[in-house]
């Protein structure tokens, strides 16, 4: 019906936001339609009456009110180092800070856990299920490690053990021919009478009963024995005495190597833990302290 | 932008945007700034939802409490004074409907028109050149007025006030409600009837 139409129209029209066909249809019905054109009338005298609506003034301590509101509300507005700074720059820096906290915790945290992290070469399965050989890496003493890890563990080097040689007391079996060969202070080849070890040490020269000196030769048998390999070894300037040796040994014969070296010596700190779930090769680099 | 706001903003040394900027750099005498700038605006808006003085004053502390909390994240994307109503709009819509789990009876209803003189001379609206008749016919009006404006549902409120009383445009409506421009054409003839109907023969 026109007139329903007319009505619905009419808000828009007082507005004068209709388009101008519209507006003269509108303005045509009006003209034939008293209905609708009361309608208008009062429509448009009620919008008049709105608008000359007065604008109502604020109490005059209403900026003292929301000062008061405010004081009281400290922490309601603004908190923090960058509450000052708009958010599109406040939040940046603080995301820039909550990184740089966790940049400094993790150097923290490598710099307190060197002892934890072992060198080794890895051997890894490829998707396909073959092996391959990884380049000689790092790996986190506890679980597998990322690459980041293994990364940040290759510039530690290898396991760093330092052995003061031959002051060890060591439990020598006293027997008759020991006991005489030490007591007349002369240096004897005594076997070194435990199963596992393998080879033999040689004891008692020069320092009598307290202690058993060990060359390197037995060092390097050992690492034979325990199925390792000689990566290199070092001598002192203008000696001919060993400085250090690097070695490689498989992980699950890393703690036995390491009792057997103690026999020898004693470890200036204690040797750090390997991960037992681990498979691979331990490359480790033995100080070597003479007691001469 | 009404009236009265286009000429706040041309004649004041520092425009709206220059005040949130300098509040975001430290400067707490732009927010007072701002606060005297648009106070009346939005006490007038917060008495024409609320329909009672105290409850107007309270809404427009809420008001400038909440725009004091965000205009720290305030970005500029929209106008200070489109976004500044978009608060109050909504502060108000709270109020109403904590007002009426409240069940507070409205001081400036038709039950206690004395009430509603009090409230206006308090508002500082009595003209003291025209006579004392003229003046009571004109509060009688506006009490009417403001009753069946109270009666409305709050989204014909809403619209009925922002357009015939502020006398903002469609579009600023829009930027304010999120109504669509068609969806406001639409309410606001719905609104505009359904006022009409309860004003009856007083306009």
């Amino acid at each position: 019906m026109e007139c329903d139409r007319v009505k619905k129209l009419l808000s828009e029209y007082i507005d004068q936001t209709v388009d101008k066909p519209t507006g003269m249809f509108i303005e045509g019905h009006l003209k034939d339609c008293k209905d609708c054109n009361y309608e208008y009338m009062s429509l448009k005298a009620m919008v008049k009456e709105l608008r000359s609506m007065d604008s109502l003034q604020a109490p005059k301590d209403l900026l003292d009110k929301i000062h008061e509101r405010i004081e009281a509300n400290p922490l309601e507005g603004r908190t923090g180092p960058f509450s000052f700074f708009p958010s599109w720059t406040r939040i940046p820096m603080e995301l820039l800070a909550v990184g740089l906290i966790a940049v400094l915790i993790f150097i923290i945290f490598n710099m307190i856990q060197p002892e934890s992290q072992v060198m080794v070469t890895t051997p890894a399965k490829d998707t396909t299920g073959s092996v391959m050989e990884m380049e000689s890496g790092l790996e986190e003493t506890r679980g597998n490690g990322t690459d980041s890890m293994t990364k940040a563990i290759k510039e530690m080097g290898p396991i760093q053990l330092t052995l003061l040689l031959g002051i060890k007391p060591t439990p020598v079996p006293l027997s008759s021919e020991n006991l005489r060969l030490i007591v007349s202070g002369k240096a004897a080849e005594m076997p070194l009478d435990t199963p596992e070890s393998g080879f033999n040490a040689k004891q008692g020269q020069e320092t009598g009963m307290e202690t058993s000196t060990y060359q390197i030769s037995d060092i390097i048998e050992a690492i034979s024995f325990y199925e390792g390999r000689l990566i290199s070894k070092g001598y002192k300037d203008g000696t001919d005495k060993y400085e250090y040796i690097h070695l490689e040994i498989p992980a699950v014969n890393y703690y036995p190597f390491v009792e057997k070296i103690k026999d020898m010596g004693t470890l200036k700190t204690p040797a750090p833990d390997l991960s037992e779930a681990y498979q691979g090769q331990a490359q480790i680099r033995i100080q070597l302290i003479s007691s001469e | 932008m009404s009236k009265q706001m286009n000429k706040e903003a041309t004649n004041s040394i520092r425009s709206d945007s220059d005040l949130v900027k300098a509040f975001q750099s430290g400067d707490m005498i732009s927010f007072d700034e701002l606060v005297l700038r648009y106070k009346d605006r939005v006490f007038s808006l917060c008495y024409r939802f609320t329909g009672d003085f105290n409850e107007a004053e309270d809404c427009a502390q809420d008001v400038f409490f909440k725009v004091y909390r965000s205009l720290m994240r305030f970005r500029l994307e929209s106008s200070f004074y489109t976004w500044l109503y978009r608060i109050t709009v909504n502060t108000c819509k709270s109020r109403l409907k904590s007002i009426k789990e409240r069940g507070i009876k409205k001081i400036g209803n038709m039950d206690n028109p004395e009430n509603l003189c009090e409230d206006y001379q308090a508002l500082g609206k009595g003209d003291e050149g025209k006579s004392p008749i003229t003046e009571l016919e004109k509060m009688e009006r506006v009490r009417l007025v403001q009753s069946a404006i109270d009666s409305l549902p709050a989204w014909q409120k809403n619209v009925i006030i922002l357009r015939d009383i502020e006398g903002l445009s469609y579009e600023e409506i829009t930027r304010i409600t999120g109504y669509r421009l068609g969806t406001l054409k639409s309410k606001l003839s719905r609104a505009r009837h359904s006022l009409k109907l309860r004003l009856g023969r007083i306009i």
